[in-house]
């Protein structure tokens, strides 16, 4: 596996294919529901302690764009949200009781007319 | 004066169909016939007495900053599809998104920034003000007076930044009126700071109302959000997540709660506690600028079906829109101050994760009860006194279609 995170967060690389490539909340929603719950624990377990470390190198970089590394970083931690609502809350990856899969259309006015 | 606010749920409220009494019977029972529900007859009737009536909640004014910037809105119950667009003098209007040629609608998608609107049928094309510019070989519509060919007008009006339409040509009462003694409380929600927005929309199996219940009631809570919310709003003090206070305005009501104060997040939610915390900081960064305060409402219900409420990082509104009989589109947006670093960014995709799925265990449950009162089993359910929220909805719209009927009656 080629490295796509920053060098400090290398241990973090074998999840970084399930995330970086999603890049919109509706993406992240849709692998959750389709991932293992046992997966989804694995990679919290793992990226979830070094939470603090990840968002204060992220946070160095300012408000504009990251450098590419920094970018598949940061959505390997939007994805580590859609884990954690699967970990925290649910112990499960799907919503007991919920469709599968549902998707809930997100964005802005675009999203809420059709 | 209309829809005047009082503390309880008996007063008068007016929708433009004269003064009313919410229905006596169902504010002192709480018991509400189960087809209103589930009956096409039911939906039709709120169809013509309340969506083609009311004013209803379409879009911040401030989506619209410009010049030539449209929305489109279908209200689908009406099978209307609705143009709002800013004009050249920089006045709101609202027309039905129709081409008065042969009827397609000229603007396409659901917002855009246009110079004029041209119909991509055959072209014929509209002004921002609505009226017809140009019909393409005008030679062959010798008789029309393209001067009468405008887009059709749907009445607007715009309160605190929040744009309303009426559907009624003729519209029985102004937006002011209509929202009455509600209005300082509608003033009071302060959107307009809040300039980052997720907006999430789902089609949930179950009527408009069922949709609208559990927003404005915390009996639910404690079941229905055992994993998620249960803990933020159920305390050994009130153990039902019941509203400390509860205001009516003709139709429209608001409920207080308790909240729990002392609420933190479980230490081991590692990411549900980065989150709370950064918000916490956000706030701080820009010191409190128009966020909820002690007096915000947790629920304020402006009929017949927008929602406001205070949310994770500022503010949190909905509505519940009916599709057909037995199932509704939910469209919501939560509001955010615009964050500054990539904490920022996170926490609120986490806040808006967890407003997604704890609204998520609502449209499970509703779409189920939903099952269940279709199946004919009974013929009536029951609002307690603490769901008076929907109680005096159900009283509204029990009034309203009571009168509707007698002035069909009256007039035939
Ligand atoms: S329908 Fe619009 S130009 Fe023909
Ligand atoms: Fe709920």
């Amino acid at each position: 596996m080629s490295a796509s995170l920053p060098a400090a967060f290398a241990d973090l690389e074998p999840f970084a294919h399930l995330w970086i490539g999603l890049e919109t909340m509706e993406s992240r929603y849709r692998a959750r529901q389709d991932m293992p719950f046992d997966a989804l624990k694995q990679f919290y377990d793992t990226t979830a302690p070094r939470l603090a470390d990840i968002m204060a190198h992220l946070d160095a970089f300012g408000s504009d764009t990251l450098p590419s590394a920094e970018a598949r970083l940061y959505r390997m931690v939007l994805g580590l949200v859609e884990a954690a609502q699967a970990v925290e809350f649910f112990a499960s990856a799907r919503l007991p009781g919920a469709p599968y899969p549902h998707d809930v259309a997100v964005g802005g006015q675009a999203a809420l007319s059709d | 004066m209309t829809n005047i606010l009082s503390a309880t749920p008996e007063g008068g409220f007016d929708l433009g169909h004269g003064m009313m009494m919410p229905d006596a019977a169902i504010l002192r029972d709480g018991r509400v016939a189960a087809d209103s529900f589930w009956s096409e007859a039911r939906h039709a009737a709120e169809r013509d007495a309340i969506y083609r009536r009311c004013w209803l909640y379409m879009v911040r004014a401030e989506d619209l900053p410009e010049p030539g910037d449209y929305v489109v809105r279908n209200v689908e119950i009406c099978g209307v599809s609705v143009l709002i667009v800013r004009g050249k003098d920089d006045v709101l209007r609202a027309f039905h998104n129709v081409c008065r040629h042969r009827g397609m609608p000229v603007a396409d998608g659901a917002c855009g920034k246009a110079e004029a609107f041209r119909c991509p049928y055959h072209s014929w094309t509209f002004g921002l003000d609505g009226s017809l510019k140009a019909i393409p070989n005008q030679r062959r519509f010798p008789a029309l007076d393209a001067g009468d060919l405008g887009l059709v007008p749907i009445a607007i009006d715009v309160f605190a930044g929040f744009v309303f339409i009426n559907l009624d040509p003729q519209p029985g009462l102004s937006l002011k009126a209509f929202l009455g003694g509600i209005a300082p409380l509608l003033e009071a929600t302060t959107l307009a700071p809040f300039t980052h927005r997720d907006s999430l929309s789902y089609d949930v199996a179950a009527n408009w109302k069922a949709g609208l219940d559990p927003q404005y009631e915390g009996y639910h809570v404690g079941t229905v959000h055992a994993l998620t919310i249960r803990e933020i709003s159920v305390t050994p003090a009130n153990p039902f997540s019941e509203f400390r206070k509860m205001a009516f305005a003709g139709p429209h009501a608001a409920g207080w709660s308790q909240g729990n104060p002392s609420w933190r997040p479980r230490a081991d939610r590692i990411v549900q506690s980065f989150a709370v915390q950064t918000m916490g900081a956000l706030a701080g960064r820009v010191a409190g600028e128009g966020y909820p305060s002690a007096e915000t409402p947790a629920s304020l219900a402006i009929f017949p079906n927008f929602m406001i409420h205070p949310g994770a990082g500022g503010w949190f509104t909905q509505q519940h829109w009916p599709l057909t009989a037995q199932s509704h589109r939910w469209t919501a947006h939560y509001y955010y101050h615009a964050p500054v670093t990539a904490s920022e960014r996170l926490a609120i995709a986490q806040a808006t994760a967890f407003g997604r799925d704890s609204g998520m265990e609502d449209f499970m449950v509703m779409a189920r009860q939903q099952k269940g009162l279709a199946s004919g089993a009974t013929d009536s359910f029951y609002y307690g006194e603490a769901e008076m929220l929907p109680r005096h909805r159900a009283a509204v719209i029990r009034s309203v279609l009571n009168g509707a009927q007698a002035n069909m009656r009256s007039a035939a």
